[in-house]
């Protein structure tokens, strides 16, 4: 196996996680489940990797292109019927948590990245580093969504 | 009353709380597919690949490819341009131009086939 293949593989066994929490965040359609989005990601991941620079945060790295991959998904396949939500999703979520999850997931791009991330608990430069957006920009986006958000949310 | 800050919490936990079902195997198949493909094929379609599932009851046998096609979770598409097969041959990834049918997924998959056989 040659050195690339091995880093590679070493970091997505790091990643695994990231990866799949990324593209669980987003509802696709009926027709692309989470695991389909998976290896699209692998295949993003894959051809980015030889321009990866090594010193550079890999995980904010591997956050970046997996939310890119997702948006792109999204967007391709923004006609196709939305996949129903989970059986025990009704049961198992309240009204409130509910209320905020389905607000979350109608906020516009790039804003929603940012709520996911800050919700996580990414602080400003990591959620710079995935978005490509400044760090001034980033507060100011995620002062003004929060905002937003709490105001819909009553 | 509604509690923002509390219910924002519990979704960064639910986000964070996420975790990749593949098992080592399962994952070392799905990168080497993808490693192997990307080397294989080096005029990599647009759209990017499409993963599908299929069965092949008789390719450890005959080393080669045959029979049953199972297009799981496959939108409508167009074109296929060029197959992929997996190493092991335990799944085939299709690389898809702006969608393909199963159809022409099947029939990217046969002169797969003869060109196997040849």
């Amino acid at each position: 196996m040659e050195l690339d293949e091995k880093r590679f593989k070493d970091l997505i066994h790091r990643q695994r996680d990231l990866i799949w929490r990324v593209c669980s965040s987003y509802r696709l359609s009926a027709a692309w489940t989470t695991e389909d989005a998976f290896h699209e990601v692998l295949c993003n991941l894959w051809r980015g990797y030889k321009s990866f620079d090594q010193r550079s945060n890999e995980s904010t790295w591997v956050y970046r292109i997996a939310n890119n991959t997702m948006i792109s998904l999204v967007r391709k396949i923004s006609n196709q019927p939305a996949p129903p939500s989970p059986n025990n999703y009704e049961q198992a979520y309240s009204d409130d948590y509910r209320d905020l999850v389905e607000l979350i997931e109608s906020t516009p791009e790039p804003d929603r990245t940012i709520i996911n991330a800050h919700a996580q608990g990414y602080g400003y430069k990591e959620i710079s580093q995935i978005t490509g957006l400044s760090v001034a920009a980033v507060s100011m986006r995620l002062s003004r969504a929060l905002r937003k958000l709490r105001k819909q949310y009553g | 009353m509604k509690d923002f800050d509390k219910q924002l919490e519990r979704y960064g936990n639910e986000l964070k709380s996420a975790r990749c079902p593949y098992s080592e195997a399962e994952l070392d198949r799905e990168i080497r597919s993808v490693v192997w493909n990307e080397k294989t094929v080096p005029n990599e379609p647009q759209a990017g690949c499409l993963r599908t599932k299929w069965l092949w009851p008789t390719v450890a046998a005959a080393a080669c490819l045959a029979a049953v096609f199972i297009p799981l979770n496959m939108p409508t598409r167009a074109d296929v341009s060029i197959a992929r097969v997996d190493v092991d041959g335990e799944q085939l990834y299709f690389a898809c131009n702006k969608g393909c049918s199963p159809e022409g997924t099947v029939e990217a998959f046969k002169t797969l086939l003869v060109n196997c056989e040849q």
